[in-house]
């Protein structure tokens, strides 16, 4: 597979914004960055299937961990991208890698709630693999109108849940896409967001410390919260390009559905 | 360095805590992967934790083992102090949990033995290592852009 962008991308930011997030201890790892097949999947099926609401447009990525995508969204044709990330390393780190190249991205150290407070509206939000993880995804969605016209929503999905149902799952803060424990904010001190340690977590009897709740939705479960709010649902499915055959544990990340979702009809 | 000739390079660093008493001997050790290049392992008395950095070239996709050898100290052996894994990263990324996805095997003095001959060989997720032997850690590879690993840009 070639594709331009992601060549430009691995050229021009990679390694940048790899030591910017993750800090010198990954300095390997950006050295040797490139290009997987499952990375140009993500990439595919987020924004070149998208790219109608992507390309010319304002965009606000919430939940935006590294800003990978909102380089690339940029790099994409978006005109300009706003991202929203509680973790500090992580906004901190792309905002030092958009001051350098000069990228029109803004970098927000925030958490979800903030984008209303920024006094502007964006033609999209993109909201990927984090709507899981705030503690009121429904109260949320309801006030997105005002924030922008269409909103690209990507969740885990697995497959024990009802259609229209929500599963709650129970896990600690420490590792890769990862909720927070909303009563222990102010504790987001890792360098990459953690909020507890193995030790902490078990030797110490700590054991609620970093806990955290998630939801799990079933596969129509934003088409009907949409359909409740007037949102028309553009739509709605998982990419053939994310389904990994025989993967069928519902203990395991299957894949991600994709919503694209248009809030404002003209 | 030719990108083609290896799967993967990963920079480990390694945090120990020290539990050596005055009347102990600092343990010596050395990590590597196994049947591989390994690097020695020097605590510092005067500092509680310690953190050794160190780098490993992976060329092969499956199942890898991180070795950490105690090493022998002759007949002094059993005054070998106590060392605690605190924690295993990888590129800068904390293993956490998956840090007990390791065994430790313990080499006992051998009048130690006679009086615990039950003594288990191995012990499964073990941490705090108290005698000479070999803490093994497993992990699968590629690390890079693995969906169940934090490593990752994405």
């Amino acid at each position: 597979m070639y594709n331009e962008v992601l060549t430009e991308f691995v050229k021009k930011y990679s390694h940048d914004l790899i030591i910017e997030c993750f800090g010198p201890e990954a300095s390997l790892y950006a050295e040797d960055f490139k290009i997987t097949d499952s990375f140009y999947k993500k990439y595919k099926t987020t924004i070149l299937d998208n790219i109608d609401i992507i390309a010319g447009k304002d965009i606000i990525d919430i939940g935006s961990g590294t800003g990978v995508w909102g380089v690339l969204m940029l790099m994409s044709g978006a005109k300009s991208v706003t991202c929203i990330e509680p973790r500090r390393k992580y906004s901190h780190g792309l905002a030092s890698v958009a001051k350098k190249h000069n990228l029109a991205i803004t970098s927000v150290e925030g958490f979800h709630d903030c984008v209303f407070d920024l006094g502007k509206k964006y033609d999209t939000a993109v909201m990927m693999g984090f709507i899981d993880q705030i503690p009121d995804p429904v109260a949320y969605m309801s006030r997105l109108d005002v924030l922008c016209n269409h909103v690209m929503i990507t969740h885990r999905e697995f497959e024990d849940v009802d259609p229209n149902g929500v599963r709650l799952r129970s896990a600690y803060n420490m590792g890769g896409n990862h909720g927070f424990n909303f009563k222990e904010l102010s504790s987001i001190t890792g360098d990459l967001g953690d909020q507890t340690d193995v030790h902490s977590m078990i030797d110490h009897g700590n054991q609620n410390k970093g806990k955290y709740i998630c939801y799990t939705f079933g596969s129509k479960f934003f088409e009907t919260v949409a359909e409740n709010m007037g949102y028309k649902v553009l739509r709605n499915h998982i990419p053939e390009e994310l389904i990994i055959p025989g993967r069928s544990n519902h203990d395991r990340w299957l894949c991600y559905r994709v919503y694209v979702l248009e809030l404002n009809q003209s | 360095m030719d990108q083609q000739s290896y799967l993967e390079r990963l920079r480990f660093s390694l945090v120990l805590e020290n539990q050596t008493r005055h009347d102990q001997i600092i343990p010596t050790m050395e990590i590597g992967l196994e049947a591989g290049h390994t690097h020695d392992v020097i605590l510092d008395p005067d500092q509680p934790l310690n953190t050794f950095t160190f780098d490993e070239t992976i060329h092969s996709r499956g199942t890898q083992k991180l070795q950490l050898h105690i090493k022998d100290q002759g007949k002094d052996s059993y005054k070998i102090g106590a060392v605690r894994i605190m924690d295993l990263r990888i590129h800068g990324f904390s293993v956490n949990t998956r840090l007990y996805e390791s065994t430790y095997y313990p080499v006992y003095d051998a009048e130690y033995l006679l009086d615990n001959p039950t003594a288990p060989a191995e012990i499964s997720g073990a941490l705090l290592l108290g005698n000479r032997g070999k803490w093994e850690y497993t992990f699968e590879t590629p690390v890079h852009d693995n969906e169940s690993w934090r490593v990752s840009l994405v």
